[in-house]
């Protein structure tokens, strides 16, 4: 809320500066964003007067004047002609510093010493150009603070968080100012010169019963001259960012910044039947609201109408037909206090948030009511005549009665870690303008006012205290902490192993918005996904299920500036609709473009290819100690058919991995394959249970034999091996690969793969028969399983 | 026989002088003189053919010239080897000045890293780590943490919806319901995660990280609050000035936002702390009695503070980045300065 301190000061006696005030204020809760001084970006310039001018002894250029302040005679040298004795000034004193940081001192101009500066509204940063130095009108007064006399503020824009509805107003900031200043408060009283008819005669109103309305004032003003406001009130509307309409509709304005209590005028005379109604709106009814708008109103929504149909929506917006025009002549005067949900409510089926249903939501005081109505009507009276009423309308059924509350300081002092005394209770509450008493020892009685809504149980009241005692004085005392077993960081210390494992293997972490456009969405091909009601974009309005579309994205903005060579990983969840609540299911994708090694003098220069992908993986699930995972050939709508692989881990789908299809290859505009791994973190962290058991090292030596053979194409190396470890589950310790060749002397369709087997037995050492006997045995099953044609072994 | 010995040194070191540019004729010098069938061993044999009392002098001299040659002759020798040595290491030499060969690794993202940071900062201090769902109820988002339906607190947090009752959770204090819910105090926990308000701009982004955290047992006070923030605080940023200010978050009273002395300025004022030397960099508070209500906790019996901030601003405060945006754009030549 932005709001002016001069205006605020008309509340005050003995507020403190505003940048002090401002500071304070900050200090115990209503965070003062901002304080901008308007009229006089400059201090210590005070006007004064010309008592004599002549031409400096030593410049033709230069005058030498004397300038009187009210308390002493300056001799100034000055540049310009166009003043003369007589003048009134802008004099800059030694010390003052000007916009753009100028600052003046006395110093010695040709010879002569000149104490200050005449400033020109340039120098002053009042106007873009000038010629000479500024000539005060006749009757300013001397020796006074020019800013004063430019009627200098400083506009505040204060942040009020919602449970503070009393600060959304000049006055109520004014009574927090003084509970936390300790200055006083003096409030404006407002007398209504009833020179009219009885009111009951002008206009009626009613309430419907049971209507969210807990009260409603009105008064009638007749013969009024609808007209523009006087320049200050149009200035004051203008700073706090209200437009000036006219006199009745800028006074409504006006009192409701000063109050903060929301006020509506209507044209009586285009009232249907001189009266208004507050009732729901009935199914099927309409308003023309006055910002030209029409509305469909249902009964959900309180309205104010006459004989007609609705003539306003209740706190929130008038309508067009009733409003004050400039040939209003009567105008009904409304003060209300409408149910804040209901004001809410409507607002937001409307979309229609107005500074009166800002208010009237978050709460307006309801004792209240008829002091703004009578401040309205006697402003309404000075700035655009007529006649008043005989007395107020005010419907007011059931008084608010706020809550009395107890707080005991024992409590109070435990929760807030410092003894709290009594009396100093009594003091803090007193200042916030509740009533408090000590009802028994240590229990103070609170009656809060009723404009503190928000304070309602004791711990609101432990919150004034702590806040008017200052947060900054209490002590800083760590918790004696009971110790408890937990065990809830599991989940975050495998994420933590997957990111260490994967930027160790040269892979830099992404981050990516959860939310894609449905183009990207649709790309891995899922079926329905996970949308938002109300996205702010269309590159925002769904939840991915997918990770590597994102990468790709990411791939491509780096492509785009050059960066060829790429490893990225991101880890996130991905989402799935579900019963009730969408499935979160975390991932783990990342992405290889380009080199195998980064570019350098010292690599060679080979593309990434599938296996550096799997291989990525594997060492992946190794370092997370992921058991029995296994690859299979797949596909996948992202992927290259003949290069995928769905991941199993304990049995279960755990991911997938290959090089892109060609189709997206293009898409991207890329000249090289890419290759991405998607794969869930659940399967394998379920894989990955088991902890690490040392297994005893090996006593008897091994022994080794290599063998190489030509087997069909279509033959799984996968399956080749499995064949082979269980040959000989005892003493067949590992199988490795280490070539494999097509071509040349090697028949089409097939192709020559070359293991070694190692032998090892852990009891004893293995006689060569032994080994030469299940050797033999390997050799053999290649040949029955899988028509090897064995040639080396 | 002193003739003798004084001759074969004189001969054998001018020997030595002449072999010197060579190691064979040097090593076959020595054999000459030093081998086991050289003019030294000769010698010795020669002293059985002296008289007694001579004999011992003799052979003192003999010895004497034969540790003086085998001096000699290995240290020229070894000083053969050493520059030989030299000239060998220096044609191996190799431009050191080269990039050195390595498989890079990749970098976390400056997210991840301020996690881990303040993560290990709680941990030490006795914190468990929880998760929890990012699409979330509006029962956990909102009303078990004190913010009523048709309340204008929910405004605080512009909200995205799955549908009527379900959100992308807006802050990351759900996860403080759903962890009271399943366990009793003494509860130290914090809770970081991924949060989405529908708000975008150069401040603000739709998609950012929180940590939140609390602590929940017989009396836990405001004091307690003060310590461990501050002392939170100090070790994330090095010893850092501190203020305490009273706000309000529905679900903790009494409130406060939490300023650290602006580490850009100092505290001198400028344009990150907009002048006022000071950075917010925390929502805190005492969990509010409704919100124990709610998860059937007394809040006569309990106590506890809670907090939450967000990772991107310390992330940004600490980095030097100025500009939001950059942390979700994924541009390599950002992220690999981490
Ligand atoms: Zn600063």
């Amino acid at each position: 809320m932005l709001f002016s301190y001069n205006w605020l000061k008309e509340y005050l006696e003995g507020a403190p500066p505003a940048r002090e005030l401002a500071e304070r204020l900050t200090m115990t809760g209503t965070e003062i964003e901002s304080v901008v001084e308007t009229g006089g970006g400059f201090t210590n310039v005070v006007t004064a007067q010309v008592v004599e001018c002549e031409r400096h002894p030593n410049a033709d250029k230069l005058s030498l004047c004397k300038v009187r302040t009210d308390r002493e005679e300056l001799s100034i040298v000055c540049g310009a002609r166009n003043m003369k004795p007589g003048d009134k000034v802008a004099l800059a004193l030694p010390g003052a510093e000007l916009p753009g940081g100028f600052k003046i001192k006395k110093s010695k101009i040709r010879g002569v010493e000149s104490q200050g500066m005449m400033c020109s509204e340039v120098e002053l940063g009042l106007k873009d150009t000038s010629e000479g130095i500024m000539i005060l009108p006749e009757d300013a007064p001397l020796g006074v603070d020019f800013r004063t006399l430019l009627g200098a503020d400083f506009m505040m824009e204060a942040g009020i968080t919602p449970n503070r509805a009393d600060l959304l107003s000049i006055r109520g900031m004014a009574r927090e100012a003084a509970a936390v200043t300790g200055a006083a408060f003096k409030d404006k009283e407002f007398r209504v010169e009833e020179a009219g008819r009885p009111v009951g005669e002008c206009a009626a109103v009613s309430i419907e019963k049971d209507a969210p309305c807990r009260r409603y004032a009105a008064r009638v003003v007749d013969g009024v001259t609808i007209g523009p406001s006087p320049d200050d009130v149009k200035a004051r509307l203008e700073a706090h960012g209200v437009r000036s309409i006219n006199n009745v509709v800028d006074v409504t304005n006006l009192v409701l910044l000063e109050t903060g209590q929301p006020l509506h005028a209507f044209d009586l005379d285009r009232l249907d039947g001189a009266s208004v109604n507050v009732r729901p709106a009935r199914e099927g009814e309409t308003i023309i609201t006055i910002d030209g708008k029409e509305r469909k109103l249902d009964p959900s929504m309180l309205v104010i109408a006459d004989k007609n149909g609705p003539a306003a929506l209740a706190g929130v917006m008038g309508g067009s037909p009733s409003e004050v025009t400039d040939s209003t002549k009567r105008v009904l005067i409304e003060s209300a206090w409408f149910e804040p949900s209901s004001v809410r409510r409507t607002s937001r089926k409307l979309s229609l948030s107005t500074e009166s249903s800002y208010r009237f939501e978050r709460g307006v005081d309801i004792e209240g009511v008829a002091k703004a109505l009578d401040m309205a009507a006697s402003l309404i009276l000075k700035l655009a005549g007529g006649k008043a009423a005989k007395g107020p309308i005010d419907i007011y059924p059931g008084k608010a009665a706020p809550p009395e509350i107890a707080f005991s300081t024992e409590r109070a002092s435990r929760v807030l870690g410092i003894g709290v005394k009594t009396e100093q209770v009594l003091d803090i509450l007193g200042r916030l303008g509740i009533s408090a008493r000590e009802s028994s020892p240590g229990v103070v009685s609170a009656l809060p006012p009723t404009y503190r809504m928000d304070l309602t149980t004791e711990i609101d009241l432990m919150e004034e205290v702590a806040r008017i005692f200052g947060y900054n004085n209490i002590p800083t005392t760590l918790p004696i902490a009971t110790v408890a077993p937990g065990e809830t960081g599991k989940p975050t210390a495998f994420k933590r192993r997957i990111r260490s494992l994967l930027s160790g293997a040269g892979f830099t972490e992404v981050m990516n918005y959860s939310f894609v456009s449905k183009e990207l969405f649709a790309m891995a091909g899922e079926g329905a996904g996970v949308e938002l009601l109300n996205p702010l974009t269309e590159e925002q309005t769904v939840m991915r299920a997918d990770l590597i579309p994102s990468l790709l994205e990411n791939m491509a903005r780096n492509l785009a500036h050059k960066r060829e060579d790429l490893r990225i990983f991101e880890l996130a969840p991905a989402f799935v609709p579900g019963e009730g609540v969408p499935v979160e299911k975390w991932k783990v994708a990342g992405l290889l473009y380009g080199l195998r090694y980064e570019p350098g003098w010292s690599f060679p220069k080979d593309a990434v290819d599938f296996f550096d992908t799997k291989g990525v993986v594997e060492r992946l699930l190794e370092g997370l100690g992921a058991e029995g995972a296994r690859f299979e050939a797949a596909v996948h709508p992202l992927l290259h058919p003949g290069k995928t692989a769905a991941l199993k881990a304990g049995g279960k789908p755990a991911g997938i991995l290959g090089e892109l299809h060609p189709d997206l290859l293009d898409r991207y505009g890329l000249r090289k394959p890419a290759y991405v791994f998607e794969l869930d973190v659940e399967p394998i962290e379920k894989a990955s249970g088991k902890g690490k058991k040392y297994r005893e090292l090996p006593r008897f030596p091994e022994s080794a034999r290599d063998i190489a053979f030509i087997v069909s194409e279509g033959v799984p190396f996968g399956d080749i091996m499995e064949a082979i470890r269980k040959t000989d589950l005892k003493t067949i310790e590992t199988v490795e690969l280490f070539d494999v060749y097509y071509g040349r002397n090697i028949p089409s369709g097939t192709r020559s793969l070359a293991v070694r087997v190692t032998y090892r037995s852990r009891e004893r050492t293995l006689t060569n028969q032994e080994v030469e006997e299940t050797h033999g045995r390997v050799v053999k099953t290649l040949f029955e399983r899988f028509k090897a044609e064995v040639r080396v072994s | 026989m002193s003739r003798r010995v004084e001759d074969l040194e004189r001969e054998a070191l001018q020997e030595l002088s002449r072999a010197s540019s060579e190691r064979e004729s040097l090593r076959e010098a020595r054999n000459r003189y030093l081998g086991r069938k050289g003019e030294v061993a000769e010698l010795l044999k020669g002293l059985g053919s002296l008289p007694p009392e001579e004999r011992k002098k003799a052979g003192e001299a003999v010895n004497n010239l034969k540790d003086r040659l085998e001096e000699a002759f290995d240290g020229a020798l070894s000083a053969f080897d050493e520059s030989e040595k030299r000239e060998r290491l220096e044609k191996e030499r190799v431009d050191i000045t080269l990039p050195g060969r390595s498989i890079r690794p990749g970098k976390l993202h400056p997210v991840t890293r301020i996690t881990d940071e303040i993560e290990d900062i709680f941990t030490g201090l006795g914190f468990d780590i929880a998760e929890g769902p990012e699409v979330e109820l509006d029962y956990y988002n909102f009303e078990a943490l004190n913010f009523p339906k048709d309340h204008p607190a929910r405004d605080m947090q512009d909200t995205f919806f799955i549908s009527d009752e379900v959100v992308l959770r807006t802050h990351t204090s759900p996860v403080q319901i759903r962890v009271m819910e399943k366990g009793r105090p003494p509860l130290r926990v914090i809770a970081p995660g991924t949060v989405y308000r529908r708000d975008s701009d150069l401040t603000h982004s739709p998609m950012f990280h929180q940590i939140e955290g609390f602590m929940v047992d017989r009396d836990i006070s405001f004091a307690n609050l003060k310590a461990v923030l501050t002392l939170f605080l100090e070790r994330l940023f090095g010893g850092t000035a501190v203020r305490f200010r009273p706000s309000f978050f529905p679900f903790v009273e009494p409130g406060a936002e939490v300023d650290i002395r602006c580490v850009i300025c100092g505290g001198n004022g400028c344009r990150v702390c907009k002048g006022s030397g000071w950075l917010e960099i925390l929502g805190a508070g005492m969990i509010h009695p409704n919100v124990f209500r709610k998860v059937g906790y007394d809040p006569g019996e309990y106590s506890g503070f809670a907090f939450g901030l967000g990772v991107e601003r310390v992330a940004m405060l600490k980095f030097g980045i100025g500009d939001l945006r950059l942390l979700f754009e994924n541009d390599m030549r950002f992220l690999e300065q981490f």
